[in-house]
C-alpha cells in the first residue's frame, strides 16, 4: 500500500460490483474500530479511494471484503494518527483485537445487511417505531426518552438490548442460511 | 446519563452514541480489556449499530443499487444536475463527500472506465415524462427542479414517489424529504414505515401508508391521506407528542396554513389521473366546478371531496376512501358500453360518513356545488334505495345504469349483495341528471329518506358543462 507506486489501472465492472456490494460492511467495520459512526463516512471515502488506485493488486480468487477490510484496517490507523490520539476509543492492542475478530468474519458480513432487514422485520410493531425514531428519523436517544417519558437510562438499555435481539435473529439467520 | 458505576450497556451505548466521557471512555476498555464477554458484546453492538445508520441513512449505496452503466459524455443536454455539478465540483469537492457512491461511466469510443463520486439519496426513475431522467436510470440526487413533465422514482429507503411538475425539493436523507414547492405523492409500502416529507409548515410522517402532499405558493401544505395514516407535525420542531397537530387517515385531507400554522380541514382537491395537485400551482382548472363544500361543522373531521376534472370514464375513481382496502371504481353495466353521455364529465368523488346518522337522528348533511356556468349534474344514486324527496323533484331519471366497486365483503354498504360473475361485490347506481341554466351553488340533500337509517352507498356526483 505504498502511496509512491504509481498505479494507473482503472476499476473493472466486476471491481466496482464488489466494491459497491460490500460498503455496507466495510461501513460497519469501519465503525466498530472506531468505536461510533463519526467521522466514519470520511474513512470510508479514503479506503474506497484507496482501493480504486490499488485495484490492480486485487486478486479476485481471494474474498474482496478481507482484502479490503485490510485497507480500511489502514485508513482507521491514518486517522487516528491526525487525530493525534485525543478522544481515541479503543487503544491499539483493543483495536488490533477487533479488527482480527471481524476479519475472522469478513465472509458472511457483506450478507448481514439483508439478514438485518428481515430481523427488523420480526420485531413487533413498538420496537420497530423505537428502530425508525432513532435510526431512520435520526431522533436522539434522549428527545426519544423525553417523547415516552421514559428515564434517559432506561432508554439506552432498551436500545442496548434491542441491538442485541437484532445481532443474535442475525447470527441465527447466517447459520441457519450456512453462509457463514 | 451519569454514574459512578456504569454498566457495561450503558458504557457501551454512551460510546456508540459518541457521547461518553473520558472517564467513561477508560472504563470502557478496561472492561474490554479485562472481559472477552464484553468484547464480544461490543463488536456486536458496534456492528447493528453502523448497519443500522446504514441502511436507514446510507442505503443507498451499496446493496440495492447495481450499476448502471450511462454514457453522459455523450448526452451533455440531458446529465442530471448533481452529476453535472459534480463534475465542476471535481477533485475538491470528493473529500467533502459523505455519501458515497461509484458511477460506472463507459465511453463507447475510448474504452475506458472512470469513476465520479456522487453524494445525495439513490433513486432509480420508475417512470418519467418530459424530464432528464430515464426509466431504469438510477442517480444520486441531494436536489430536484422541475417546472414540468413528470417523474416517479423509488429511494433507497423504498419509498415510491411521483409528482408532475413544477416542483422543487431536497433529498435530506432516504427516510426524509423536504418538499418547498409543488405536490409529490409518497408510497412508503412496508419498507420505508417512518418517512418524513417536511415543507415550509408541517412535517408530515408516514406510518405506512400513500399519501399526497402540496406547498402553494404561499408556503400553506395541503396534505391527502390515500391509504393508511400519515401524523402532522408543527414545522421546524422535533416529531414529538407536544407538536403533533393531527392524525389523518385514508379519504381525509387537511391544509396547514403559513399565516396562523392551523390546521384546517380540506373541503376538495384536485386529483390527475390519481394525483394529488397543488391548488392554484399544477392543478387543472374544472370547466364548471369550482368548488366543494358540506355544512358538517365538526371538531377533527378530515373527511373529502375529491374532483377529477374530466375524469369520468371507466374505471374511475369513484371515492378517496377505501373499503375494506380496495379503491372504489365507476364502471359500465357487465356487457354495456360506459355511458357517452357522462363520458368526460367532472367526477367528485364522495364519501361514505356523509349520510352517517348523528345521534340517532338522520343525516341533515348537504352538499354544495359552487358552478361557474350552465350544466349538468348527475347524481349516481344506489338503487337499492329509496330515491329521497330532493333527489325525484329536482333530478330526472335518465334510465342510464352505473357499477360503483368492487365493495369488501365486509363493507356494511354491500353486506346484502351476491358476488358477480367474477366473484366481486358490485353496487347498481341509476343516474339522475338536472340542468343548471345559470351559474351558482347547487345543494345536494342527504341520501336518505327523512327518518329511516341508511345502509346503502353513498351517491356520486358528476358534472358536466352544457353544449
Amino acid at each position: 500500500m505504498d502511496e509512491n507506486i504509481p498505479d494507473t489501472s482503472e476499476p473493472t465492472p466486476e471491481f466496482v460490483q464488489r466494491l459497491m456490494a460490500s460498503q455496507s460492511a466495510m461501513y460497519a467495520f469501519i465503525v466498530s474500530l472506531l468505536g461510533g459512526a463519526n467521522d466514519a463516512d470520511d474513512v470510508l471515502q479514503e479506503t474506497n479511494m484507496k482501493l480504486c488506485r490499488r485495484c490492480s493488486l486485487y486478486d479476485r480468487e481471494q474474498p474482496f471484503l478481507r482484502w479490503a477490510y485490510t485497507f480500511a484496517r489502514f485508513e482507521v490507523m491514518a486517522y487516528r494518527k491526525s487525530k493525534q490520539r485525543s478522544r481515541l476509543v479503543l487503544d491499539d492492542e483493543l483495536l488490533s483485537n477487533v479488527a482480527a475478530e471481524l476479519e475472522k468474519s469478513a465472509e458472511d458480513a457483506d450478507s448481514r445487511l439483508k439478514m438485518l432487514e428481515r430481523c427488523i422485520e420480526r420485531l413487533n410493531p413498538r420496537q420497530r417505531e423505537l428502530i425508525s425514531a432513532r435510526y431512520g428519523r435520526g431522533e436522539a436517544v434522549r428527545d426519544i426518552a423525553e417523547r415516552l417519558s421514559r428515564p434517559e437510562n432506561a432508554m439506552a438499555a432498551l436500545f442496548y438490548r434491542l441491538r442485541k435481539i437484532l445481532a443474535d435473529c442475525v447470527q441465527t439467520m447466517i447459520g441457519k442460511e450456512g453462509i457463514a | 446519563m451519569k454514574n459512578d458505576h456504569p454498566t457495561f450497556e450503558q458504557l457501551c451505548h454512551a460510546v456508540l452514541e459518541g457521547n461518553a466521557s473520558e472517564a467513561e471512555l477508560k472504563q470502557f476498555r478496561e472492561r474490554l480489556h479485562s472481559n472477552a464477554a464484553d468484547r464480544e458484546a461490543y463488536y456486536q453492538q458496534a456492528q447493528i449499530h453502523a448497519l443500522l445508520i446504514w441502511k436507514n441513512g446510507r442505503a443507498a449505496v451499496p446493496e440495492s443499487l447495481v450499476l448502471a452503466p450511462m454514457d453522459y459524455s455523450k448526452k451533455t443536454n440531458i446529465i442530471p444536475f448533481p452529476i453535472r455539478r459534480a463534475l465542476l465540483a471535481a477533485a475538491a469537492a470528493v473529500a467533502l463527500l459523505l455519501g458515497i457512491s461509484f458511477w460506472l461511466v463507459p465511453d463507447p469510443e475510448h474504452k475506458v472506465l472512470s469513476l465520479a463520486i456522487e453524494k445525495g439519496v439513490g433513486v432509480e426513475i420508475l417512470a418519467a415524462s418530459e424530464s432528464p431522467y430515464k426509466v431504469g436510470q438510477r442517480v444520486m440526487l441531494e436536489r430536484l427542479e422541475m417546472e414540468t413533465g413528470s417523474l416517479r422514482f423509488r429511494i433507497s429507503s423504498g419509498a415510491v414517489l411521483d409528482f408532475e411538475g413544477p416542483v422543487s425539493l431536497e433529498f435530506v436523507n432516504p427516510m426524509r424529504l423536504r418538499l418547498e414547492r409543488g405536490s409529490i405523492n409518497t408510497d412508503v409500502g412496508n419498507e420505508a414505515k417512518g418517512f418524513v416529507v417536511e415543507t415550509p409548515t408541517a412535517n408530515v410522517l408516514d406510518i405506512g401508508t400513500r399519501f399526497g402532499t402540496s406547498v402553494c405558493a404561499d408556503g400553506s401544505t395541503d396534505i391527502a391521506v390515500f391509504e393508511g395514516e400519515v401524523q402532522i407535525y408543527r414545522a421546524g420542531l422535533p416529531l414529538t407528542q407536544e407538536s403533533r397537530l393531527a392524525s389523518l387517515i385514508e379519504g381525509e385531507a387537511a391544509h396547514m396554513s403559513a399565516r396562523d400554522a392551523k390546521l384546517e380541514r380540506v373541503n376538495m382537491l384536485t386529483l390527475k389521473g390519481g394525483r394529488l395537485q397543488v391548488r392554484g400551482l399544477n392543478s387543472p382548472d374544472s370547466p364548471v366546478v369550482l368548488n366543494v363544500s358540506d355544512n358538517i361543522k365538526k371538531a377533527n373531521f378530515y373527511r373529502c371531496y375529491s374532483i377529477t376534472p374530466e375524469g369520468m370514464a371507466d374505471g374511475a375513481l369513484a371515492s378517496l376512501t377505501l373499503k375494506a382496502h380496495l379503491q372504489l371504481k365507476w364502471h359500465a353495466m357487465p356487457g354495456q358500453p360506459f355511458p357517452e353521455e357522462l363520458k368526460g364529465a367532472d367526477l367528485i368523488g364522495t364519501f361514505q360518513s356523509f349520510a352517517k346518522r348523528e345521534r340517532g337522528e338522520p343525516s341533515k348533511n348537504d352538499i354544495s356545488l359552487d358552478l361557474s356556468r350552465p350544466c349538468a349534474v348527475y347524481v349516481l344514486f344506489d338503487t337499492r334505495a329509496t330515491p329521497p324527496d330532493w333527489l325525484q323533484r329536482d333530478f330526472r331519471d335518465t334510465g342510464l345504469r352505473l357499477r360503483s366497486g368492487p365493495w369488501g365483503k365486509y363493507a356494511g354498504e354491500a353486506i346484502d349483495i351476491e358476488p358477480d360473475a367474477n366473484g366481486e361485490l358490485n353496487l347498481t347506481h341509476s343516474v339522475w341528471r338536472r340542468d343548471v341554466l345559470s351559474p351558482g351553488i347547487v345543494k345536494l340533500g342527504p341520501p336518505g329518506i327523512s327518518g329511516k337509517g341508511y345502509r346503502y352507498a353513498m351517491y356520486g356526483v358528476a358534472v358536466k358543462a352544457l353544449e
